[in-house]
């Protein structure tokens, strides 16, 4: 069977990425994979060779953003050329199923036509990020005819069905490689993620001026790319033991010498990062900020505020920080690839019935 | 092709226009896997050849055509059922539809929790209006499985928006009855009995399309038709048959019937001619008569007293009792005070099923007597309505059901959306009948102070009632044809030409400004409103204030009983009428007995209107009865709405309340 993913962007870095690429490589096996990204990357990563699947990206260049008058041509003609570009690709074979990662590339998708295919659409945030802005209308008309809307916690789903989705199921995201347990010994605070507003980066600075302080062995990583970087970077030389490290290629080394993990996030879906660090046997310290980081979270739960308190609470005790660390390993074996992707092969045959 | 999964019986007759549509929605199933019978109760017209096209580029269809018409849906759903061969079975109406998703998700319900029987949301739509309502959505708030008896699943009886294991069907003979209406009802009974496990699921799996005004159309419809209440009843002496042996499901079923049946029956009263009625009512009387009488105490009161008439032969009495039930808590009778209790009308001193006449007339839960002056539903009735010239003649007719209306001056009045005079034509008391006043008015219309026309306002006509302190807006009710007239002079600011009556559902009048569009209006209307509050002619504006204050329901474990606050007092407090306004996220949970006084609040999403407060404070008098989304607080219409700080904690405590009350209130 055909199976097409459709995401924004391809070559970016981030938790929705390495998604879809964990995806395109575990069907591979048993189907016919295109990988489409909407748009290129200013500098794109490299994610290494895609193997059993090809990949696409429908614009010949960089999607302009924001939206002014200077660029309105070029997005005009920029989306019609993307549009055409995905009919050619669906007209290249009978056709299968379709996974749209976000509302945009389903928007485009409309516009393409998509006859005889089945289409799975997912949201990679939560409810409540959606709900909070123009997401959420969007969601639910891009999705409302899909033959299945797929969020990523039970709590989303059913927050996304009472706002009249009738075709919403639930399903995880996969952790793309299974790494060895890792003992947390090292006295390293660990961050990797974007460095955006969102993912809560000034937070953690914010926490680690005290925590400095109280603990001379510790210091703080902080790997990622991002609008903030400048500022963190800035910030980060005034305190003492902060690395700002570029992001990295692969997160399980990154966590490899880290001892404790943290996630400030201001929104998030379900933290591919989290579930990453955790897999390693990290344990780490997130803010209560959705569903997904509740449902995810194996270690200590805390409100934005309290974030130094939580990683305090880690820091002092290296009995806590393992014992934490082996019960998130544990907790995170149902989201290993393999089983993920067991659960998409079972969707595909509940869908083509 | 492999085996399909589901088969989808669809039925239809002499619906060449519907059936297509239905089909294309039972094709277009994101569940592909089906089996489409489709069943024609012998129609003459196109109904076949639609079949027969959408047959030609479908293979799934099989077609079925009954030799002779059977006259309702029990003998074609059979004919499907028997033709069936997928596991599982669906039906479908030729004039509704199915939701796009709905075999997939039964489907999958019922696999997964295995169930013998899976019901899934039906939404009626309004086919005038497009306006969609979820059926029983209390039994759809989420996936829940039911293994035993649950007398809420009595409310859900209708068929097609279910999926049925055949082996079930087959295994316990279950089978439409045939030559009666209604046939769903014993069939899902028969079902929810047998089943060993019956599953209620929240998306919607059903659009059904809902005529209110056509006599055609849905056979079940035509309510006014004495067939439909003979075989209503034949259908219930059915099912009573099934449940003999079960009196938990006898119980429950005898308080659905008055709930709902009755409720349906009763309502046709009100429009039917009276011999139809009559014979309805004699249809109804004997089966009412045989169902314990301590249901009745489970209805509301104010359908409790219809029944009481119906039992006692007093067709008039049945439509004043429901007048109150259809119309918005209209009260076209006497509240009487009888020591501790309020009785609608006099006590005749009967006794019907063993229980006084006193008993049943009881409507004190429903505290309609001490319902403040601006909130209540007054019956006013325009007798005449002419017109000579630019000089209008009136006559109304007004209910005193509280008996305090004398000194009080009233005018007819075109009143906009929210309950206020645009135009307005004062009204003289010509005499007293009885509780009956009878007013009459005779002259040009005045537009109301700081108030003008322009064109696409629009409201209701109603009677403003004014002692000087406080108004009430009632709307009129008429028989008399709508008018349309020239504003003239009176329109004062450019843009509206003439006014455009029409009638409308309770027999009110609507009117709505006609004309051409024009630069000025909404400039000088702003500059009018903003600087005064529209007042009611006849009445200061300034006492037109209202304190509305608005409790989560969820704060009161029994919302009426242990009401903690004095209404009374608050108006000595602030010079100003109180007025509840209740609320919460379960709006289907306010007890009947509250919605006399804060009637449309059940419609209202209360959670969107407030959030950030527990309380709010307005000086609009009819706020709540005439425009749901009015109390959302609107800094930019003025400062005559006040938003307080929340004040949930103390929400117990009227003195911390007033405090806030105050203390809000002085920093304005």
């Amino acid at each position: 069977m055909r199976v097409v993913i459709l995401a924004n962007n391809i070559d970016e870095v981030g938790g929705a990425q390495r998604v879809v690429r964990t995806l395109a490589e575990g069907f591979a096996g048993t189907h016919e994979v295109d990988l489409v990204g909407v748009t290129p990357h200013v500098s794109p990563h490299a994610y290494g060779h895609a193997d059993g699947y090809t990949e696409h990206r429908l614009m010949g260049h960089v999607w302009p953003t924001p939206a002014t008058d200077a660029n309105r041509l070029t997005r005009r003609d920029l989306r019609a050329s993307a549009v055409a570009q995905l009919r050619s690709i669906l007209a290249q074979g009978q056709p299968g199923v379709i996974i749209v990662a976000q509302v945009w590339a389903m928007e485009l998708l409309a516009d393409a036509g998509h006859d005889g295919w089945i289409i799975v659409g997912q949201y990679h945030g939560s409810f409540a990020a959606a709900a909070s802005g123009r997401d959420l209308t969007r969601v639910l008309t891009s999705y409302r005819d899909a033959d299945a809307f797929l969020a990523l916690t039970e709590e989303d789903a059913h927050a996304f069905e009472r706002c009249g989705l009738n075709n919403v199921r639930v399903m995880p995201n996969p952790i793309g490689t299974w790494p060895e347990a890792v003992d947390p010994v090292h006295h390293v605070v660990g961050y990797l993620g974007r460095l955006s507003p969102e993912k809560g980066p000034d937070l953690l600075l914010d926490a680690w001026a005290p925590l400095a302080h109280d603990f001379p062995a510790w210091s703080l990583r902080i790997a990622g790319e991002g609008p903030l970087r400048d500022e963190i970077t800035r910030r980060a030389a005034t305190l003492p033991r902060v690395d700002v490290v570029p992001t990295v290629t692969d997160p399980h080394s990154f966590w490899k010498g880290v001892g404790v993990g943290v996630l400030p996030s201001r929104t998030e879906g379900l933290p591919v990062a989290l579930a990453e660090a955790q897999a390693n046997g990290i344990p780490c310290v997130a803010t209560d900020c959705s569903s997904g980081v509740r449902f995810l979270c194996q270690g200590v739960l805390v409100q934005p505020g309290e974030l130094a308190t939580g990683l305090a609470s880690l820091m002092w005790h290296s009995a806590l920080r393992r014992e934490l660390g082996i019960r998130g390993r544990a907790a995170m074996e149902q989201y290993r690839a393999d089983a993920i992707l067991a659960r998409w092969e079972v969707l595909f045959a509940n869908l083509t019935r | 092709m492999t085996e399909p999964l589901v088969s989808v019986i669809l039925i239809g007759y002499q619906d060449e226009a519907r059936i297509g549509r239905a089909l294309a929605s039972i094709q277009g199933q994101t569940l592909r896997s089906l089996e489409i019978i489709v069943v024609n109760d012998a129609s003459t017209d196109g109904t076949e050849s639609v079949i027969r096209a959408a047959m030609a580029a479908d293979p799934r269809i099989r077609y079925e055509r009954l030799p002779i018409n059977s006259g309702g849906c029990g003998v074609p759903r059979n004919v499907g059922l028997a033709l069936a061969r997928a596991p599982w079975v669906m039906f479908c109406d030729s004039d509704d539809e199915l939701e796009m998703h709905a075999c997939a998700n039964l489907l999958d319900t019922a696999e997964e929790l295995s169930a013998d029987v899976v019901c899934g949301t039906a939404e009626r739509i309004d086919v005038h209006s497009g306006e969609a309502t979820r059926w029983r959505p209390d039994l759809h708030e989420e996936t829940t499985v039911f293994t035993a008896f649950d007398p809420r699943l009595l409310y859900d009886t209708i068929v097609p928006n279910k999926i049925f294991r055949r082996d079930f069907l087959i295994g316990n003979s279950i089978r439409f009855p045939e030559g009666v209406l209604f046939e769903d009802q014993p069939f899902t009974v028969a079902c929810l009995l047998a089943a060993d496990r019956v599953a209620a699921i929240a998306p919607v799996v059903y659009r059904w399309y809902v005529d209110k005004g056509a006599e055609e159309g849905s056979i079940t419809q035509g309510r006014a038709q004495t067939r439909n209440a003979r075989d209503r009843i034949a259908v219930n002496r059915l099912i009573d048959a099934m449940l003999i042996d079960r009196p938990d499901w006898q119980w429950a079923k005898a308080v659905k019937f008055l709930r709902h049946e009755g409720y349906l029956y009763l309502s046709t009263l009100l429009e039917a001619a009276d011999e139809s009625a009559l014979a309805i009512a004699a249809e109804f009387n004997s089966y009412l008569r045989s169902i314990p009488v301590d249901a009745y105490w489970l209805v509301r009161p104010m359908l409790r007293v219809a029944f009481f008439h119906l039992l006692s032969g007093d067709l008039e009495g049945v439509r004043r009792a429901m007048l109150f039930e259809r119309w918005g808590a209209v009260i076209d009778g006497r509240l009487v005070v009888d020591e501790d209790r309020v009785l609608f009308d006099h006590d005749p001193g009967i006794e019907i099923l063993g229980r006084s006449s006193r008993d049943w007339l009881d409507i004190t839960e429903l505290r309609l007597i001490d319902l403040p002056f601006e909130m209540r539903r007054y019956l006013h009735t325009l007798d005449v309505y002419e017109r000579d010239g630019k000089d209008v003649t009136v006559t109304v007719r007004t209910r005193d059901q509280w008996g305090d209306l004398a000194g009080v001056s009233a005018s007819l009045a075109w009143c906009d959306g929210r309950g206020f005079a645009v135009l307005f034509l004062p009204l003289e008391l010509r005499r007293h009948d009885g509780d009956t006043l009878v007013w009459s008015g005779k002259g040009r219309l005045e537009l109301a102070p700081c108030r003008i026309v322009s064109r696409g306002d629009r409201g209701t006509l109603r009677v403003v009632l004014a002692d000087g302190q406080r108004s009430n807006a009632s709307p009129v009710r008429t028989q008399c044809a709508p008018s349309s007239f020239d504003l003239g002079s009176l329109a004062r600011a450019p843009g509206a030409a003439g006014v455009r009556e029409e009638r409308r559902e309770r027999a009110e009048l609507a009117w709505m400004a006609t004309g051409e569009a024009r630069g000025f209006a909404p400039l000088v209307r702003r500059l009018l409103t903003r600087t005064i509050p529209p007042p009611n002619p006849g009445v200061p504006g300034i006492a037109n204030r209202v304190l509305i204050a608005y409790l989560p329901l969820s704060d009161l474990p029994d919302p009426w009983r242990q009401f903690p606050f004095d209404l009374d007092a608050w108006n000595d407090r602030f010079g100003a009428r109180a007025v509840l306004l209740l609320g919460g996220e379960h709006m289907p949970a306010v007890p009947f007995r509250m919605r006399g006084w804060a009637w449309d609040v059940r419609r209202m999403p209360v959670d969107r209107v407030i959030t950030a407060s527990s309380i709010v404070v307005t000086d609009d008098p009819l706020l709540i009865a005439v425009h749901p989304d009015a109390i959302a607080y609107r800094p930019d219409r003025g400062a005559t709405r006040y938003l307080l700080p929340a004040v949930q904690s103390a929400v117990s405590d009227q003195e911390t309340l007033f405090d806030v009350i105050d203390a809000h209130l002085g920093g304005c």
